[in-house]
């Protein structure tokens, strides 16, 4: 497990602690690969950011093969994508894009990112489970998705 | 007429240009007279005393004093020694001086006062030390005085003490013939334990009320164990036996608690508004807890969504199943002529790609691309009419609002592709895709009619629906 950057977590059951125990401060997730180049893109804007938002956000970055439970709930397809909660309960953000659940790609600067957190934050402190997002919808990954019924 | 200089007479707080004629005013020698009538009086009173004088003990007007008009200074009446003071002593010192005589005639001098009158505010040397030698001896007899009386004081004391022991004695001796009341007329000195015991000697047994009765009073009665002791036998109070149980030395919260009390102080501070803020952080969940999650595709409860997956998670044993992704890649028909857009792969673990490999918007894929997308196809021609993204009938199959056919490549498997073929070129084709770091794909907007050769590249999916490409 190479990621010196960021704490990972490896199982379910840390994952559900993590998701559980913080409190009051925003929790990202950044599932995806260590090894993944975009990843490593995202982890870098991430772990620099740490320090800012100690105070207001928790960052880890999940493994998504070793945690198929969470691959399957989040529906995540495309990697990175970074997950947002607060206090468990997850937040949804709208970019602009189909998904609102999660970011997909990773971020052009750490501002964005940063300024991202802090809107979520803001939210909710507010009580909104769903946000606004800041960025500019150009600069964010494109990408499609087709859904079937099930 | 001559300018005088306006001078200020301090007896009569007065400024006048008169000069020297000031002193014949009449006003002036009414205030001349009185300055001395008073000081003399004080001088007089002070010398009475010169054979006797008087002593008194150490505070006696403490801090007393007096002022001089000659020579304009506040000097102390009285001398205080350690133990007593000489009343008038520091006047007559004062009046005795050198300077004072000095200031007395310039005084007189100014003010044309006669000089008969001088003696009276003197003293001379030979008094003085008549009145030194007096105040000796009278301090003597005071201190003698003072320590007789202490002494009758102390005498007295050890008398009424004295008589009190008796009394109490003969009070003691009282006590045995009478019966089992209380005697506490007499203020027994309740110092510590050890007097208790010795002031009431056990002369005789300890003995405890069973029964009393008196009229218009109720009756209150205990019957405790026997071996108990009480005031009568002297026992140990019960306010200075240590506790047996409850509490131990501690009192108060504990370290933890206070912490704890501390966040939640912090918490209340928070809006209480703000999300999850009912939500209990306790450790107790099972192991099969999922954080409440709105999924992509679905409306309504989150809920609901949770409880899908539960169900949709049991279905498939509770391991990842392909065919219930609500996200999906493709739906393909089984026609083995129709290419795959994308990689399939049975690999659970390889399920969910980068998306880094999707979109190269900075340049176009040249024939290297085409080498990716022939890995992918597993078929060595790839023309326009092949691209998936035109041309698949599987597009059109499932077609939702405009949605192309995904990037991601979650595909069906498809039975035509072989298995290993597909995960071996898959490995491949991602070495195939962007290595370079620049080819980030934000820098630039891409515009459709940009390159010709555009269409090779992987189109970003464009909400208009555009009738060209779908039925394509």
């Amino acid at each position: 497990m190479a990621s010196y950057l960021l704490p990972c977590l490896t199982t379910k059951h840390e994952v559900d602690n993590v998701i559980r125990h913080t409190e009051e401060v925003v929790l990202v997730l950044r599932f995806g690969r260590d090894d993944d180049h975009v990843c490593l893109q995202l982890d870098n804007i991430l772990a620099k950011a740490v320090d800012d938002l100690a105070k207001m956000a928790k960052i880890y970055a999940v493994n998504v093969d070793h945690v198929p439970v969470y691959t399957r709930y989040f529906d995540i397809t495309l990697i990175p994508a970074t997950i947002f909660f607060f206090n468990a309960q997850h937040m949804k953000v709208d970019w602009g894009t189909a998904d609102h659940t999660k970011f997909i790609g990773t971020f052009k600067c750490k501002q964005d990112f940063i300024d991202v957190v802090e809107v979520i934050f803001r939210g909710a402190m507010k009580g909104k489970l769903m946000v606004q997002s800041p960025l500019d919808p150009t600069s964010l990954q494109k990408y499609e998705l087709v859904y079937k019924e099930i | 007429m001559s300018f005088k200089q306006y001078k200020y007479c301090s007896m009569c707080k007065l400024n006048n240009n008169l000069g020297k004629k000031h002193v014949y005013s009449k006003r002036h020698q009414i205030v001349l007279n009185n300055i001395l009538q008073k000081f003399e009086t004080k001088i007089v009173h002070a010398k009475s005393t010169l054979f006797s004088p008087d002593v008194q003990d150490a505070g006696f007007e403490s801090g007393a004093k007096f002022w001089c008009y000659f020579c304009q200074i506040e000097a102390s009446k009285h001398v205080v020694s350690e133990d007593c003071t000489v009343l008038g002593s520091g006047l007559l010192h004062h009046i005795s001086s050198d300077e004072h005589r000095a200031s007395m005639d310039q005084f007189f001098w100014d003010n044309l006062v006669k000089k008969e009158r001088r003696p009276k505010f003197i003293l001379t040397p030979a008094d003085l030390t008549i009145f030194e030698k007096s105040s000796f001896l009278a301090v003597k007899k005071y201190q003698k005085a003072k320590t007789e009386e202490i002494k009758q004081l102390a005498a007295t004391l050890s008398a009424s003490e004295h008589l009190r022991c008796q009394r109490l004695t003969e009070s003691m001796q009282a006590e045995q013939g009478t019966s089992n009341v209380n005697q506490s007329h007499f203020a027994t000195s309740v110092g510590n334990q050890s007097a208790w015991d010795s002031s009431q000697s056990v002369t005789q047994k300890p003995k405890r009320t069973i029964m009393a009765h008196a009229e218009g009073l109720a009756c209150v009665s205990q019957a405790g164990p026997p071996g108990e002791g009480n005031v009568h036998s002297g026992a140990l109070p019960p306010w200075l036996q240590t506790e047996s149980d409850g509490l131990r030395t501690e009192i108060g919260p504990t370290a933890a608690d206070f912490t704890k009390h501390l966040e939640q102080k912090k918490k209340a501070k928070l809006p209480a508004g703000r999300v999850g803020a009912n939500f209990d952080h306790s450790d107790s969940v099972s192991h099969d807890w999922l954080p409440s999650f709105g999924r992509v595709w679905s409306k309504g409860r989150r809920l609901q969504s949770k409880q899908h997956f539960e169900k949709e998670w049991k279905k498939g044993g509770g391991s990842l199943n392909k065919k219930y992704s609500s996200t999906i890649t493709s739906i393909v028909k089984d026609n083995s002529d129709e290419h795959l857009p994308l990689n399939t792969s049975q690999k659970p673990a390889s399920a969910v790609t980068s998306c880094g490999g999707i979109v190269p918007y900075k340049r176009k894929l040249e024939p290297a691309a085409s080498k990716i997308n022939t890995d992918w196809s597993g078929s060595g021609q790839y023309t326009n009419q092949m691209f998936p993204y035109r041309t698949s009938a599987a597009s059109t199959a499932n077609q939702n609002a405009g949605y192309k056919n995904v990037t991601d490549f979650n595909a069906v498997n498809r039975s035509a592709l072989g298995d290993s073929v597909l995960t071996e070129t898959r490995i491949e084709s991602s070495s195939n895709f962007i290595t370079d770091s620049t080819a980030v794909p934000y820098k630039r907007k891409r515009i459709r009619e940009d390159n010709p050769a555009s269409v090779h590249l992987i189109q970003t999916p464009i909400l208009s629906l555009d009738p060209h490409t779908i039925t394509k």
